[in-house]
């Protein structure tokens, strides 16, 4: 069921429906059940993966707090004849004790993940190198079809399993409650990723209806339809036209095509977030954050802190901070300063593992060499951002240049965006050989005339429907610049006259009707991160 | 309670203003065929006044015109009929129509019982017809079988035809857009006539037996069936008609007048010797295209099809009739505009 | 307190960090520094921070970083 098809706005107003019309205490119920019907319709078998991860992590999570617990009452009484070094002692043999729960828990569900995702992806490769260094075995590949938002609910569930192992969050007594929390259907789609901490009290307390909050998530459902389906999916045939045929159009069209695929995925990814984010809302249950404006962003790193802002703090929370500060890294961090100095030395315990963290990120996003790619060119940018910080500052300081000023901010505005777009043609390229010769092209074949003389008009989008993406883009901008100025849009917009607030919506809904991009002749694409 | 009573009426008012300019949109954005305006003006017909009713596909409407034999007879007559109409939608049609007039007589274009109706290729057909019609349960079945043959199409499309046609503000010039509804009432009583003639010839061995096997497509024969089923059901004298056109064939024929037979009703074949030389039109002038005729064909054909309606049905003559003093005004009007003499 | 301020000062001398109650939260420390930080709190003060330490409560101030360290050292 598509974000953007009547079918899920029918069922979404059903649920909304059966879950005020339930009494308070057995909202939670009400919603669970609608989870798992919202799941039925994605497909029955793939209940099975959906269980399986909710009774293995209640198992452990309960399993977890059940020693926690003893482990307190232990702790407490033989506290007093303990001295330092016992303390740390009794603190790491509980801590082993703890992982041997936790541990298998996680290489069953990530395990699940990884077969599904990647097995494919593994075994090709190595057939590959089979084939190449003649050994006659061939193994059997298999690729699966991916239940509905399995990369999205594993994270956070196992997020959860991670915070109770470490003592974060109290275990949930209540497996359906667990279950709820898993599959919530707004966002088991495309994220965001949440927290334990943040939706559980709102998904498992009966909610009240409120008018103001269910108009705001309409409203913000629209606004998620109209990126999707008036930007996005305009932008997607331009982009389609040139990834589709690199040969016809190299040279500056594939600058074009790198800036509208920002615009697309952007528009698409974000339009499906705001459009679950609207939903939770119906259901009074505000989710995460997971854009803020990222391409307003003035560095890589500033980046990646507004762009799918969910999946970042997860591996930063799950993966950065433990690696790095292990006492492998840690170690790695003192010789490193005695062997190649203090600066840099300093850094090794960070950069090593960022750099792990965006190989995870890169093929988080699919099981594709280009994705691993695309994750070490983020990872080599930020490393490269870190090592030359001081030595840009003080060369900029020397040049005279002022830091400080407008043309500055939008001076880094637009080469991070150039520098994202670039890494945009690797995910998007049919194969990464394929980027690199498009990025070749580019700068062998750069011809602005294109731009001019009617060439941007042979990508499959007309004049009118080229206005009609640059005034929504230019909408898009202007309310990005508002939300960053700290203006709230909707609170404002209600604040104005009826007139006007009225007109604002009937002019956003007929937009929405007249220049979406949906219908027969269109095939609304699905939204390009469900896949993942 | 004061709040929640302004809440509720503020929504309605919204909901209402909205619903307003979605219908002027639906209006401006609509495309308006003739045959979907004509099907929509038969919801402007008095109830029970039509006493023949055609449903079927396009040779029907450009070919049979009510005005000309009410001109003749006195009976009154409307014709539903839409290019490629599928027979899901002629039944449905047909079914909703008899809610409307109660005819003495159908008359049913069958020549779709042939063809195997793929809803996927024929969309636009598919909205001639239906765009036309008020939203029933006749119509809901009809969309309802469309999406479930072919997923691209949705039954909320056919409902709210602005989410089909809203990809045509490119085409549409907000300014000079009608936005009217659709066809409230019908002087041509269906009969969309072409005035353009293209030569034509009769193949050779025209309606000769060359032994080729002919078959009727499964679903198109049930449909047919409850067409007919549900006109004797009501007591309504049923005529399978065919209309003149170039690639008939003799198998053809012979086929569709023992399904006739079979079910009791009666045939007429316009391709048949007998019938051919007695309507006497001229391939040369009196053809639009190979599969229909034109206005001046149309009236040789009407001329032929009134004479053996009022000779084989009790039909009535409303001339001069003040309760049909409209269809009076109508006919002075067609005749008119026709320019038929 | 006083050695405190003045690791932070060598991490990020362009921060004010007195009176500051939104470090982590207003993004001026991010996750590179708190790693730094961290290895410079465990060498000079001889605790354990593990990743289940590092929460934004926890480093928002100077007060909640004293306090942290304060936590471990009797723990």
């Amino acid at each position: 069921m598509a974000f953007t098809s009547m079918a899920f706005v029918m069922f979404l107003a059903l649920a909304v429906a059966a879950y005020y019309v339930t009494p308070k205490r057995y909202r939670w119920v009400t919603l669970l059940v609608v989870n798992y019907v919202f799941y039925y319709f994605a497909g029955v078998k793939y209940f099975v993966y959906l269980l399986a991860t909710t009774i293995t992590t209640y198992i452990a999570t309960r399993k977890l707090g059940k020693m926690a617990e003893e482990n307190k009452t232990a702790y407490n009484a033989a506290k007093a004849e303990l001295d330092k070094e016992g303390k740390k002692r009794w603190k790491a043999e509980f801590t082993k004790k703890k992982r041997r729960v936790l541990i298998p828990a996680l290489v069953f569900n990530f395990g699940i993940l990884a077969v599904l995702k990647y097995s494919g992806f593994v075994t090709e490769n190595l057939n590959a190198l089979f084939a190449r260094i003649s050994v006659p075995v061939e193994l059997p590949v298999f690729h699966f079809l991916l239940p509905l938002g399995i990369s999205f609910y594993t994270f956070q569930t196992m997020g959860y399993l991670i915070d109770v192992y470490r003592e974060k969050t109290a275990p949930e007594k209540n497996i359906g409650k667990l279950a709820l929390f898993i599959s919530f259907f707004p966002q088991i789609v495309q994220g965001p990723i949440g927290r334990f901490q943040n939706l559980s009290k709102q998904l498992f307390e009966g909610n009240s209806f409120s008018y103001e909050r269910t108009k705001f998530g309409v409203q913000l459902m629209m606004w998620g339809a109209f990126k999707k389906l008036v930007i996005a999916d305009r932008a997607s045939v331009m982009v389609d036209n040139i990834f589709g045929f690199p040969d016809t159009f190299g040279g500056t069209y594939v600058a074009v095509a790198a800036l509208i695929y920002c615009i697309q995925l952007y528009g698409d990814f974000s339009g499906g977030i705001d459009i679950a984010t609207g939903a939770a809302q119906l259901f009074g249950v505000d989710l995460d954050k997971n854009f803020e404006r990222p391409y307003l962003a003035t560095s890589i790193p500033d980046f990646w802190r507004r762009w799918h802002i969910t999946l970042g703090a997860w591996f930063r929370d799950y993966v950065f901070y433990p690696l790095s500060l292990s006492k492998f890294f840690m170690k790695v961090g003192k010789k490193g300063r005695q062997v190649l100095g203090n600066y840099i030395g300093k850094l090794l315990p960070v950069l090593i593992p960022q750099f792990i963290v965006f190989f995870l990120i890169g093929i988080w996003h699919g099981a594709e060499w280009k994705y691993i790619a695309f994750g070490f060119y983020n990872g080599t940018l930020i490393v490269l951002g870190i090592l030359f910080e001081q030595p840009l500052q003080e060369l900029a300081k020397k040049l005279g240049i002022r830091t400080e000023c407008f043309s500055w901010h939008l001076f880094r505005i637009l080469r991070t965006l150039v520098l994202v777009a670039l890494g945009k043609i690797i995910t998007r390229a049919a194969g990464f050989s394929l980027s690199v010769s498009m990025m070749k092209s580019m700068v062998l074949n750069w011809d602005t005339d294109i731009l001019w003389n009617g060439g941007l008009l042979q990508l499959g989008l007309d004049r009118q429907d080229m206005w009609v993406l640059f005034l929504s883009c230019l909408v898009l901008l202007a309310v990005s610049i508002m939300q960053e100025k700290g203006i709230h849009v909707r609170e404002t917009l209600a604040k104005q006259n009826l007139y006007f607030r009225w007109a604002v919506y009937l002019g956003g809904i007929f937009t929405l009707i007249i220049f979406g991009i949906y219908g027969l002749n269109y095939n609304a694409a699905d939204f390009i991160y469900r896949g993942f | 309670m004061g709040k929640k009573i302004n809440i509720i009426a503020r929504c309605s008012a919204f909901c209402l203003v909205f619903a307003l300019v979605f219908t002027q949109m639906t209006q401006m954005y609509i495309r308006r065929d003739d045959e979907t305006n004509e099907i929509h003006a038969f919801y402007g017909e008095e109830e029970n006044t039509v006493d023949v009713l055609y449903v079927g596909s396009s040779p029907l409407l450009r070919g049979v015109s009510p005005m000309l034999m009410y001109r003749d007879y006195g009976y009154t007559g409307y014709v539903r009929a839409s290019a490629l109409q599928a027979p899901s939608v002629t039944y449905g049609l047909l079914a909703e129509s008899l809610n409307y007039q109660t005819p003495q007589v159908v008359v049913l274009g069958c020549d779709n019982l042939f063809q195997e109706y793929d809803y996927a290729e024929r969309e636009g057909d598919l909205r001639r017809a239906l765009d036309g019609m008020k939203l029933s349960g006749y119509k809901w079945r009809i969309i309802r079988e469309v999406a479930e043959a072919d997923e691209r199409q949705t039954e909320l499309s056919y409902i709210f035809p602005l989410l089909r046609y809203h990809e045509r503000w490119k085409e549409v010039n907000p300014a000079e857009a009608e936005t009217e509804p659709l066809m409230q009432h019908s002087f041509k009583k269906g009969h969309v006539y072409l005035r353009q003639a293209e030569p034509q010839e009769y193949p050779e061995n025209f309606m000769e037996p060359t032994g080729e096997t002919v078959a009727f497509d499964e679903s198109a024969l049930e449909y047919t069936k409850k067409s007919i089923a549900l006109c004797k059901e009501k007591g309504i004298e049923v005529v399978i008609l065919h209309l003149p056109k170039m690639s008939w064939t003799y198998e053809m024929s012979q086929a569709l007048e023992e399904f006739a037979q079979e079910q009791g009703v009666a045939y007429v074949d316009m391709d048949r010797e007998e019938i051919r030389n007695e309507i006497g039109l001229d391939p040369q002038t009196e053809y639009y295209d190979q599969g229909h005729v034109n206005l001046a064909g149309s009236v040789k054909v009407t001329a032929w099809l009134g004479a053996y309606l009022d000779s084989h049905y009790d039909l009535p003559d409303h001339r001069g009739d003040e309760n049909y003093a409209q269809w009076d005004a109508d006919l002075a009007q067609y005749l008119e505009v026709s320019g038929v003499s | 307190m006083e050695s405190l301020l003045k690791i932070l000062a060598e991490i990020r001398p362009d921060v004010d960090f007195e009176g500051n109650q939104e470090l982590v939260d207003s993004g001026e420390l991010d996750s590179f520094d708190i790693v730094t930080l961290v290895g410079e709190l465990c060498d000079a003060y001889d605790i354990e921070i593990g990743a289940d330490d590092i929460v934004p409560e926890n480093f928002n101030s100077v007060e909640a970083i004293m306090a942290l360290v304060t936590r471990l050292q009797e723990d």
